[in-house]
C-alpha cells in the first residue's frame, strides 16, 4: 500500500509538470495580448508595456515559465491581469459552489443509476426498463445549455420552487441554488451509469455464483444485495471516476447560465480576458482534481474487490 | 479531458465575449414602431415618464452580463467596472439623463480663462463615504493618478500641464494647449474622485474591492462571479438622494438567465436584452425595455494597407453592396438607427448626413474603375461562436457576390482575438462586435483615426493633410460653432473614405420592471442610479 501510494504520487507530480507545460504553451498560443484587452483598444502604448511588465509578459518564455513552474510548487499562482487579486485565495474562494455541484450531481447520478439500473435489470425487457433506456437517450441527447433554461424556465420561472440564477449559501440556500445545476448535469452522467449497473447486474445474475447461490436456496432478493450489486458496481465506480473530467467541464456551461461564482464561470471569463495566471492555476487545478479522482477510484476499486491488490 | 475542457471554455467563452460586446449593440424600442432607417437621437430614450413622487427605501437587483473587475478607477476600461465606479464615486463633472452637455458634479462651479488654458474648479461641501470631507488635496490627488502612466483613459488629459489646490476648496489646472473636451475627460470613471487617505491606508489592492468615494451608492461586499452589493451613502451630497437603500449588481453572463430572472421576479432590472428579445420581453406585463442609443457602432473593419482596399474606390463599392437596411432589421431587429459616421456618435454627429446607400450598379461600376471588374477574394475574420456575426457575415457574402467579390469567412477563437489580428494589421476586414466611445463628443475617437501622431496610435488609416488639420483645430477649439463646422467636415469625409464600413448605432436595451421608476442609460452607456427608486405596490 504505501509503495503504491509513493509510486502514485511520483507519477502525479510527472503529469502535473506535462499538464504544466501543456497549459503554459496553449496560452502562450491564443492569439490576444492580456493587457491590451484589459485596458481597452485606445489605452496608450505606454500604459500596456507597463501592465505587461508587472506580470512580467515580456520576459522570455523560459522565464516564465520557470516562474510560474516554481511558484506554484510553493502554492503562489501570481496575481490577475484584469483585478491584480492573488489568484490563490480566487481559486479557494470559488471552489466551494462547483465542488458543491459536483459532489450534489454526483449522488444524483449514483442514486438513480442504482436504483433504476437494478430496477430495469431485474425487469429486462419490460416497460421499465424500456422506458429508462429511451428516457437516458433522451437525457443524454439535450444540450446542457438548453435543459437547464427548460429547468428554469419550469421550476424557477413557473413554479417558483428553485432560483432562477445565483448562489445562495446554506444548506436551505444549496438547494435552493444547486439543486437545477446539479440535475443538468446528472442528466449528462446518470444514463451512462444506469445503463453499466444493467448490463453488470444482468451479466452477474447470470454468473455461476449466482446460480449456484440460487441453486443453494438463498434468496433472490439477498444474492442481488449482497453479492450482484457489489460486484456490479466495481465498472460504475470505474466510469463514475473517470467522468470526474465531464462533470467539470459541465460546470462550464452549467455555472455560466446559472450564474453560480464557481471555478467554471471564472475559468470562462479568464479565457476570455486571456487572464493567463488565472488560466494557468485552474488547469493545474483540473489536472490535480482528475489525479485525485482517479487515485481514489483505485482505492475504492480495492474496497469493493479484494482480489486488486494495491 | 483537457482539450474538452478547453474547447467548451472556447465556446462559451465566444458568447460571453460576444454578449459583453453585445452589452451595448443596438435596439429602437416597440412602443414607437421599429423603423429601419431612422436615426435614432442620443439622449432620448423610450423611459416611460416615473410615475408618482420620489419614494425612499428598497432595494434594487440589477443582472447584469459584466461584472467588475476593480473599484480602483485607475487601470480599468471595461464596462463592468466602469458602470459600478460610477455609483461609488463622484467626479468634479457628471453627463446627467436628458443632456449632452456636462453638469457640475462634485465642482459646484468653474471658470475657464478666455485662452482656455487654465480651469478654476469650485469644490461643493461633500463627504466620502467614511464621513470625512472631500479636499481639493483628494482631486488634485486622483486627477494626477488619472493623468499617471497606468490609466487608458490618460489621452484624454494629455494636455494637462498641472492641477493645483489652490484653497481648501478650489482646484486650479493648466494646459498646454486648449481641450475642447476637457470637461468631458472629467467626468470619466477614471477622473473619479477617490479619498486619498483611505488608498493610502487601504493599498491599491485593498482599495480596489472595499474603495472609498462620494458617490451616492458605497461597497457593502464584493464577491466577483457573483455580486457586488452597494449600499446608500448617508452622506452623499445631493439632498433626499439616493432614494434606493442597496442596489445589487449581480453577475449573470447568460443571455436567456438575465430574461428568465426578470421574468420571474428575481431581478429588477436585466441589462444586454439581445436584439431578437426586445419585442417580446416589452410585451410581457410589469416591465417593458428601455431603448437608449449611446455612443457605440457596429462597424466592419477593411485593412486599409491591404493593396485593394486602400483604393478608396473599393471601399466605396463594397459600401454601396452593403445592404444596411436589411441588417437592421435581420440583425438588430429594427431597434437601431443606421450609422451616418465610420466612429461613434457624437453631440456633433450631422443627422443630415446620409448613411451608407445601397446601389449594386454604381458599385460596379467604381469596382470597374478601380480595376477590378472580375472582382476577388477578400477574407472576413469574425468571433467563433457569435451568432450575430455568422448572420452578419452571410448577409455580406451574399450580398458582396452580386459585384464579384467572393467573400471567405474566417472564425478565430473570440472577439479578443480577431482584436489581436487588427491590431497585428494581419486581416483584410473584420469585424468583432460594438466599439463605444466613453463620451459623448467626437474629440475621443477622430484623432484615433485622423489625426497624426497626438495621442492616437492611428494604424489603420493613411490620413490627409486636411483630415489632419481639421481634427487638430476642432478638438482644441473653444468655439462651438466651428467645432460643429470641422467636425461635420470630418464626419463627411469619413463617410466618403469609408476606412470603416458603418453599418448601425447602437443602443443599449435594458428590461426593466415597472415598479422601477426614474431608470435611464445615458448616452455614455451607464446609469444615474441615485435617481432611481422603486415605487410601492
Amino acid at each position: 500500500m504505501a509503495t503504491f501510494l509513493a509510486k502514485r504520487a511520483f507519477q502525479s507530480i510527472l503529469v502535473l509538470l506535462i499538464i504544466s507545460l501543456v497549459a503554459f504553451a496553449l496560452v502562450q498560443a491564443i492569439p490576444g495580448n492580456p493587457a491590451r484587452l484589459a485596458l481597452g483598444p485606445r489605452a496608450p502604448e505606454q500604459a500596456v508595456r507597463l501592465l505587461e511588465d508587472r506580470h512580467h509578459l515580456n520576459d522570455s518564455v523560459l522565464s516564465q515559465y520557470w516562474q510560474f513552474v516554481s511558484n506554484a510548487a510553493q502554492l503562489q499562482f501570481g496575481s490577475s491581469i484584469r483585478s491584480q487579486q492573488p489568484v490563490g485565495p480566487m481559486l479557494l474562494d470559488r471552489l466551494a459552489p462547483t465542488v458543491l455541484i459536483i459532489v450534489y450531481a454526483a449522488v444524483i447520478s449514483v442514486v438513480l443509476a442504482v436504483v433504476l439500473g437494478v430496477w430495469s435489470a431485474i425487469r429486462a425487457g419490460r416497460p421499465i426498463d424500456s422506458a429508462t433506456q429511451v428516457g437516458g437517450m433522451f437525457a443524454v441527447a439535450m444540450p446542457p445549455f438548453w435543459l437547464a433554461l427548460v429547468l428554469v424556465l419550469v421550476f424557477g420561472v413557473n413554479l417558483h420552487v428553485f432560483a432562477t440564477s445565483g448562489y445562495e449559501s446554506g444548506p436551505a440556500g444549496i438547494l435552493r441554488s444547486l439543486t437545477l445545476p446539479a440535475v443538468t448535469i446528472a442528466c449528462g452522467l446518470a444514463p451512462l451509469l444506469i445503463r453499466s449497473v444493467r448490463s453488470s447486474v444482468l451479466e452477474n445474475l447470470g454468473a455461476d455464483y449466482a446460480v449456484a447461490a440460487r441453486s443453494r436456496g438463498i434468496g433472490r432478493l439477498r444474492i442481488l444485495l449482497r453479492h450482484v450489486l457489489r460486484n456490479s458496481l466495481l465498472s460504475t465506480v470505474t466510469i463514475l471516476g473517470s467522468s470526474l473530467a465531464f462533470l467539470v467541464s459541465g460546470t462550464v456551461v452549467v455555472e455560466t447560465v446559472f450564474a453560480i461564482p464557481g471555478i467554471g464561470s471564472l475559468s470562462v471569463n479568464a479565457v476570455t480576458n486571456r487572464d493567463f495566471p488565472i488560466v494557468q492555476a485552474l488547469v493545474l487545478l483540473f489536472g490535480t482534481l482528475t489525479l485525485l479522482a482517479n487515485l481514489v477510484t483505485d482505492l475504492v476499486y480495492a474496497w469493493l474487490d479484494p482480489r486488486v491488490r494495491l | 479531458m483537457k482539450n474538452r475542457v478547453l474547447a467548451t471554455v472556447a465556446v462559451v467563452a465566444a458568447g460571453a465575449l460576444a454578449a459583453g460586446c453585445g452589452g451595448s449593440d443596438t435596439t429602437s424600442n416597440s412602443s414607437s414602431t421599429p423603423s429601419d432607417s431612422k436615426l435614432l437621437v442620443l439622449g432620448q430614450t423610450s423611459s416611460p415618464a416615473p410615475k408618482g413622487e420620489p419614494v425612499s427605501g428598497g432595494s434594487l437587483i440589477m443582472d447584469r452580463n459584466v461584472e467588475p473587475q476593480s473599484f480602483d478607477p485607475i487601470g480599468t476600461s471595461d464596462t463592468g467596472s466602469i458602470n459600478a465606479q460610477m455609483q461609488v464615486y463622484d467626479q468634479l463633472i457628471e453627463l446627467l439623463p436628458g443632456s449632452l452637455d456636462p453638469q457640475p458634479g462634485l465642482a459646484s462651479s468653474w471658470k475657464t480663462s478666455s485662452d482656455g488654458l487654465t480651469y478654476s474648479f469650485q469644490l461643493r461641501d461633500a463627504k466620502f463615504s467614511d464621513g470625512t470631507p472631500v479636499t481639493a488635496d483628494d482631486v488634485v490627488f486622483s486627477i494626477r493618478r488619472f493623468m499617471g502612466p497606468d490609466d487608458p483613459y490618460a489621452f484624454m488629459v494629455t494636455s494637462v500641464k498641472s492641477v493645483e489646490a489652490t484653497g481648501r476648496n478650489e482646484v486650479v489646472m493648466k494646459l498646454k494647449e486648449p481641450n475642447a473636451a476637457l470637461l468631458y475627460a472629467l467626468s470619466l470613471a477614471a477622473s473619479s474622485i477617490v479619498s486619498e487617505d483611505a488608498y493610502k491606508q487601504l493599498g491599491p489592492k485593498k482599495f480596489a474591492v472595499a474603495p472609498v468615494g462620494s458617490g451616492a451608492f458605497s461597497v457593502a461586499s464584493f464577491k466577483q462571479g457573483d455580486k457586488v452589493v452597494l449600499k446608500r451613502n448617508p452622506h452623499y451630497w445631493r439632498d433626499q438622494q439616493p432614494y434606493l437603500d442597496e442596489v445589487v449588481m449581480r453577475y449573470v453572463p447568460d443571455d436567456n438567465a438575465r430574461i428568465l430572472d426578470i421574468t420571474s421576479g428575481q431581478a429588477d432590472v436585466a441589462e444586454a436584452i439581445s436584439y431578437s428579445q426586445v419585442q417580446e420581453l416589452d410585451g410581457k406585463p410589469g416591465m417593458h425595455v428601455e431603448i437608449a442609443p449611446i455612443t457605440g457602432i457596429e462597424h466592419i473593419y477593411l485593412n486599409n494597407s491591404d493593396e485593394r482596399l486602400s483604393d478608396r474606390r473599393v471601399r466605396q463599392a463594397l459600401g454601396l453592396a452593403t445592404p444596411v437596411k436589411q441588417l437592421l432589421k435581420a440583425l438588430y431587429f429594427g431597434h437601431a438607427g443606421p450609422a451616418n459616421d465610420v466612429i461613434a456618435p457624437g453631440k456633433y454627429t450631422d443627422p443630415d448626413v446620409a448613411p451608407l446607400a445601397y446601389n449594386v450598379e454604381q458599385a460596379k461600376q467604381l469596382l470597374d474603375d478601380a480595376g477590378y471588374a472580375d472582382g476577388f477574394e477578400l477574407t472576413l475574420t469574425i468571433p467563433g461562436g457569435d451568432s450575430t456575426a455568422k448572420q452578419l457575415a452571410a448577409i455580406l457574402q451574399n450580398s458582396w457576390e452580386q459585384i464579384g467579390v467572393t467573400l471567405k469567412i474566417t472564425q478565430v477563437a473570440d472577439g479578443g482575438a480577431v482584436y489581436a489580428d487588427i491590431s497585428k494589421g494581419s486581416y483584410q476586414a473584420a469585424y468583432f462586435g460594438v466599439d463605444t466611445a466613453d463620451v459623448p463628443v467626437q474629440d475621443e475617437l477622430y484623432p484615433f483615426l485622423y489625426a497624426k501622431g497626438g495621442n492616437g496610435n492611428n494604424t489603420l488609416f493613411k490620413t490627409t493633410a486636411k483630415l489632419d488639420s481639421d481634427v487638430k483645430e476642432a478638438i482644441t477649439s473653444l468655439d462651438e460653432d466651428r467645432r460643429q463646422e470641422l467636425f461635420g467636415q470630418v464626419q463627411r469625409a469619413g463617410m466618403r473614405e469609408l476606412m470603416f464600413l458603418p453599418l448601425a448605432f447602437a443602443s443599449a436595451r435594458t428590461a426593466v420592471r415597472d415598479e422601477v421608476q426614474n431608470f435611464q442609460t445615458i448616452p455614455s452607456n451607464w446609469w444615474r442610479l441615485e435617481q432611481v427608486w422603486k415605487s410601492e405596490g
